[in-house]
């Protein structure tokens, strides 16, 4: 027992030391970003004028907007104010092994600290706007409001890595019922078969969003020379190649080949699509996420 | 023989494994890089599309059988300059002419034992040893001895020496059948060789063949034979001359020097001569005084081209066989009327071959020091030479009489008998038609029993026509040695005293008889001259001698070993045997001598008769056996590392590591720009006392250790420090002390070294030091301070030590301070160089030392005296004298101070006082231009 709360701490301790600088990187991407209740384009609870309505029964007294009333003759009208709410925002963010890579020497940028990074600052930038935002397969799911990033980040960091085969490796269920934004934040390297079935479900389901494939730019050119052994992870089963120059075009035509196909399929799916390469700044990632975000924001 | 072996060479079979290798290894790829790439998702359905070019490229395959390769030399155990031929496990057979021709290259002999000694003692392998120098008879095995191990065979290198007889390989080679049967299996032989043969190599063939039935044969000899020896002194007419001979003609001149000793070791003459180019035997004309020639005992190779050959053979002992009676035959008209040269002609043509001759008159011939002094029908003599002649009869002289017509005049019968004649005359000869005619002439009868002649047998063909006559009488019965045929006496004789006189009744010459032309007369001659004091008496060839001294193989004399037997007469004319072994033999006055090399014996070289001729051949000046595995091993340790490191390169591992590359460039970098490092080094700091005492100029004096002395010595400089700084201009420093050992001296211009009775004997370096301190300039003071003690010129205490020192140093030649010398005059006139006493000599360098020597310019480096200067120079803080100066203190002490004035003028300004003594007749020759 003891033995497990120290293991806690320790646990604790080494994601409170990599908190810091998470949360101030991703701030910095998000700070560019200004954000804010948005307006539902429909009447609700909102600050914004909306639309006079002719007063119906039911209607509370209060909401007669007299003066507008006063203009017009025999009809009350109600004043409306735009249903102003904020929006849920899943952010899913993938753990396997092979996120664990980098091909560059000198930085650490390695897929999976991208798309930490680019997790919490979407969560910063969806926060500060007063939306709210859940961490599929994380407990508590919502985070809102303020101290919701330091919380975001906790749980960020908590999260277990999955040990799960290649075969395994799948798209979440997003939690909730109605309609929902979900970021998923992967370098997709699934069979495009899982991942249809999980858009098709997903959009059945009602939910939209954006996938976000983070590559290492190293998966994008191939640049391997001479005879060698791959292994997806370091666990998984190797593939032994007499040259692997040789492979430089097959692979760039498959890995083209199931862009295009994960591209397409949101596309149909009404998701968005983007790739981004931790070579890039996380800031355009960013952008293009909150951008993307926004028309299903304005449903 | 001299390159590569291997100590088990069947491994190298294994080489022939590697093409296979190269095969195996060419089909093996080299171990895949690998990879964790997420990227391999996409990539995994691929077909390997291109599997050939993993092979392993072919020069990291060659690298690799390089490293193979070596490693399999390496095992196979590759020695070079090896020793052995057949395997590491085989006996091994050391022969060794332990003969003197091998004394002069002994030490290599010996090296070459402990070389095999290390390699037996390594592979425990047995040593058999062979000597080849003849073993007493009866005592043939103990040339062989063996088994020894390693260990036992280095103790015998140590203590083996060579002998001084020449190799008898016949001998040996008899019994190397015992050798073969004892070895189980063929064995590796070395056979250290002399390279000489002195039996024209006839047993050297059968020597080698059975050699050649125990194993292998190496042979160990030098590149060129050098061995001399010198053959018998003999006379050539009147030369007296030595052989010398060589073993192998030698490409250049060879500049030979004897060195010729008496008997008693008085060194008698040097005698200088060439060894010309391509000769083997040259005959080395002795030129001495004949009165030295008999003197000779001893001639010794002492040098060859200013290199000295020790050995038994380059040493020839002389004895009494070699020397000349000197015969003197009285002439002149001095001596007696009469023609004296007929009969020295018949006297000279018997005896030249033992007889030196001179002429002259008697006094000449006693003050030569002739041994057989030969009146040929001298009728009178005067009474002077009549009484010289009875003197050195009487001193050992043989004086050898021939009658003739003028002694038969002479003799008058009823007057008195003429002197020195050994029987009483009769008056007037006896001849055919006389009063005591002949009928017939007479033969020569008997010799006395009791007479040197005893063992003569007359030729019954001489005829005696004519004689002077004895008078009859016991005494002429007694003192006959040969009789004519009807018993009248031919020959008497007479001992006197020490010496002998001896009368032939007929000439010289053949007018009254035949005798003179007669082999009988050459022998009757031949022994009267035996009898002479210097000759050998009669050499008795069954006759034996105890041995007196005998040689070693080095041509040192040695005392004969306890067991040594007399060795007979008839021995000398052999080379020594282990029974006479050379040396001197008999009475220490004449002796016999048994030599290494004979009139019979030659020197030939092994390798022109063809005894080396296939067999394999190794000299003592070679490198010693080295064994190679340890080197090919770490070269082959070095590929493997160095393909291991391509190897991960290849993979790429080493690709990101700059850092290591670094490391390695480092690594053959540094060592590349190190020598620029350390030539950035000026030079060693220079030591600070030095600095000090160098920045002003001071006297030094050296320390003894005695801090009493110390004291007071460095007391005296001061004082004369302080009063050169009061009267001259030169301000001299406080004076310093020296130690020897470490300081430098160089900076001092003045060294002042008491020594006293206790002074240690400074190592080596320092007194190297002290004389390069004196060639440089500087001017070494030593005070003995015994000048007071040592009035009579013995050897004080002081002066003894200083003696042992000066023995090891290299000090210019010394006279004592001449009148005039420029010491007396550098600043003050002096007669002499007073201290606190003016007793015993004073030391400078000689003058024709300094005269030949431009390195000093002329300047004495040296003054050794006994004056205690220092003593007299000492003053303590107050300016006090700090010893006392006897009477006339003043005086004394001021002339001790004008000395040292002096002194330390010479040493500071060198011979410019020198030549300002000369100034005036350097002026006056100005003037005369």
């Amino acid at each position: 027992m003891v033995s497990h709360i120290a293991s806690l701490r320790h646990d604790a301790e080494e994601q409170s030391a990599a908190l810091p600088p998470l949360q101030v990187e991703a701030l910095n991407v998000a700070g560019t970003l200004m954000s804010g209740d948005h307006g539902r384009r429909r009447a609700g609870s909102g600050e914004t004028f909306w639309q006079f309505r002719p007063y119906m029964q039911g209607d509370e007294r209060s909401q007669i907007d007299w003066r507008q009333s006063a203009r017009s003759q025999e009809r009350l009208f109600i004043r409306q104010k735009e249903w102003e709410t904020a929006a849920t925002v899943w952010i899913w963010r993938d753990l396997h092994q092979s996120l664990d890579y980098t091909s560059a020497q000198n930085r650490r940028v390695t897929k999976q600290r991208r798309i930490d990074v680019l997790a919490t600052a979407l969560c910063a930038v969806l926060t500060r706007g007063g939306e709210r935002v859940g961490l599929v397969d994380q407990l508590p799911q919502m985070f809102t409001g303020r101290g919701a990033l330091d919380r975001f980040v906790m749980s960020l960091l908590a999260m277990k890595h999955p040990v799960v085969t290649d075969a395994e490796r799948k798209l979440p269920l997003i939690p909730g019922r109605g309609h929902r934004s979900a970021v998923l934040l992967s370098d997709f390297f699934t069979p495009v078969e899982k991942i249809e079935a999980s858009l098709k479900a997903a959009a059945a389901d009602q939910v939209s969003g954006v996938l976000v494939q983070v590559l290492d730019p190293a998966e994008e050119v191939f640049p391997f020379k001479g005879r060698t052994e791959f292994k997806q992870t370091s666990n998984s089963t190797p593939y032994l190649f007499g040259d692997a120059a040789s492979l430089n075009d097959s692979y760039k035509a498959k890995f083209t080949a199931h862009q295009s196909y994960i591209r397409d399929l949101c596309r149909h799916q009404g998701w968005q699509f983007m790739s981004h390469s931790t070579a890039q700044p996380a800031q355009a990632a960013l952008l293009n996420m909150y951008s993307a975000l926004a028309p299903a924001k304005a449903v | 023989m001299a390159g590569l072996s291997f100590t088990t060479p069947l491994i190298l079979l294994a080489l022939a494994s590697l093409p296979l290798l190269w095969l195996l290894l060419r089909a093996m790829p080299q171990m895949p890089k690998k990879r964790i790439f997420p990227g391999t998702f996409f990539i995994r359905e691929l077909k390997d599309q291109k599997q050939t070019p993993s092979r392993t490229p072919w020069w990291l395959l060659l690298l690799r059988l390089i490293a193979l390769g070596l490693a399999i030399l390496a095992l196979a155990g590759p020695v070079k300059n090896a020793l052995s031929i057949s395997g590491n496990s085989s006996p091994m057979v050391v022969v060794i002419d332990d003969s003197w021709p091998a004394a002069s290259g002994w030490r290599d002999r010996q090296k070459a034992l402990a070389t095999i000694a290390a390699e037996a003692t390594r592979d425990k392998r047995n040593v058999w040893v062979v000597t080849t120098t003849p073993q007493a008879p009866g005592h043939e095995e103990a040339a062989i001895s063996g088994p020894l191990t390693g260990d036992d065979l280095s103790r015998l290198a140590q203590s083996i020496a060579p002998r001084p007889y020449a190799a008898d390989r016949a001998q040996v080679a008899q019994h190397l059948s015992i050798l073969e049967q004892r070895l189980e299996k063929k064995a590796d032989i070395f056979w250290l060789s002399d390279d000489t043969t002195t039996d024209n190599g006839l047993s050297s063939p059968s020597f080698v063949r059975a050699l050649k039935a125990l194993g292998e044969i190496t042979v160990w000899r030098d590149a060129s034979n050098h061995t001399l020896g010198l053959g018998p002194v003999n006379y050539s007419g009147d030369q007296l001359q030595i052989p010398l001979l060589a073993a192998e003609p030698s490409p250049d001149d060879r500049f030979i020097t004897l060195a010729l000793t008496a008997s008693d070791g008085r060194f008698l003459a040097e005698v200088e001569a060439t060894l010309p180019a391509d000769a083997l035997r040259i005959a080395v004309p002795l030129d001495l005084p004949l009165m030295m020639r008999n003197e000779i005992a001893l001639v010794r190779l002492s040098s060859v081209d200013q290199t000295s050959q020790a050995s038994a053979g380059a040493i020839q002992l002389v004895d009494a066989s070699a020397r000349r009676v000197r015969v003197g035959l009285a002439q002149g008209e001095d001596v007696g009327s009469g023609t004296l040269l007929q009969g020295a002609y018949y006297i000279r043509q018997a005896l030249a071959p033992f007889a030196l001759f001179s002429g002259g008159s008697i006094d000449q011939l006693i003050a030569n020091g002739t041994d057989v002094i030969v009146l040929d029908d001298v009728g009178r003599l005067r009474l002077t030479d009549v009484a010289t002649l009875e003197h050195w009869v009487d001193e050992g002289g043989i004086l050898l009489r021939f009658a003739g017509p003028n002694l038969a005049d002479n003799v008058i019968d009823g007057a008195s008998q003429p002197p020195l004649l050994p029987v009483p005359m009769r008056g007037g000869g006896r001849a055919f038609g006389g009063a005591l005619t002949w009928e017939t002439p007479q033969k020569i009868g008997d010799f006395a029993a009791d007479s040197p002649f005893a063992d003569l047998i007359a030729d019954p063909e001489i005829e005696i026509r004519r004689q002077v006559l004895a008078k009859p009488g016991t005494q002429t019965a007694t003192r006959s040695w040969a009789y004519l045929g009807d018993g009248t006496p031919l020959v008497t004789a007479k001992t006197q005293e020490q010496g002998l006189i001896v009368l032939f009744h007929v000439p010289a010459t053949p007018g009254w008889s035949d005798l003179p032309i007669s082999g009988v007369f050459v022998d009757m001659l031949r022994r009267i001259i035996t009898l002479a004091p210097g000759g050998l008496s009669r050499a008795d060839a069954d006759a034996t001698y105890a041995p007196l001294r005998v040689l070693d193989g080095y041509g040192r004399f040695q005392r004969p070993a306890g067991g040594a037997r007399p060795a007979p007469a008839k021995a000398a004319t052999t080379p020594g045997t282990p029974l006479a072994p050379p040396g001197f033999y008999g009475s220490p006055d004449t002796p016999l001598a048994i030599n290494a090399i004979t009139s019979e014996t030659n020197l030939i070289s092994l390798k022109s008769t063809g005894a080396y001729d296939g067999l394999a051949s190794r000299s003592f000046a070679g490198d010693p056996p080295r064994e190679l595995a340890p080197w090919l091993f770490l070269i082959a340790a070095m590929l493997v590392a160095l393909d291991t490191l391509i190897a991960l390169f290849l993979q790429g591992r080493l690709l990101p590591s700059r850092k290591i590359a670094a490391t390695i460039i480092a690594l053959v970098a540094v060592p590349l720009l190190t020598p620029t490092e350390t030539l950035a080094q000026p030079r060693a700091p220079i030591d600070q006392a030095a600095l000090k005492t160098a920045t002003n100029m001071r006297f030094g004096h050296i320390l003894t250790g005695n801090n009493n002395v110390d004291r007071l010595v460095k007391a005296g400089l001061d004082g004369l420090s302080y009063e050169l700084e009061r009267r001259t201009a030169v301000s001299p420093d406080e004076a310093v002390g020296v130690n020897l050992e470490t300081d430098d001296l160089n900076v001092f211009p003045l060294l002042y070294w008491p020594v006293s009775e206790s002074t240690d004997i400074p190592s080596e370096l320092a007194l190297g030091r002290l004389e390069r301190f004196m060639a440089s300039g500087g001017l070494l003071i030593i005070d003995t301070s015994d000048g007071d003690r040592a009035p009579t010129g013995q050897l004080s205490p002081e002066g003894s030590t200083l003696r042992l020192i000066l023995e090891q140093m290299n000090i210019p030649p010394l006279e004592p301070l001449p009148k005039g010398h420029v010491l007396g005059k550098s600043f003050y006139l002096l007669r002499d160089l007073p201290g606190r006493n003016n007793g015993g000599p004073i030391w400078v360098e000689a003058r024709s030392a300094l005269s030949a020597s431009n390195g000093n310019d002329g300047v004495t480096p040296i003054i050794i005296g006994g004056r205690d200067w220092a003593a007299a120079w000492a003053r303590d803080n107050n300016g006090l004298p700090m010893r006392p100066m006897g009477s006339r203190q003043g005086f004394t002490r001021e002339t001790a101070f004008r000395s040292g004035i002096n002194m330390a003028m010479i040493a500071l300004t060198g011979n410019y006082k020198e030549d300002q003594v000369h100034v005036t007749e350097l002026l006056k020759k100005l003037g005369a231009e």
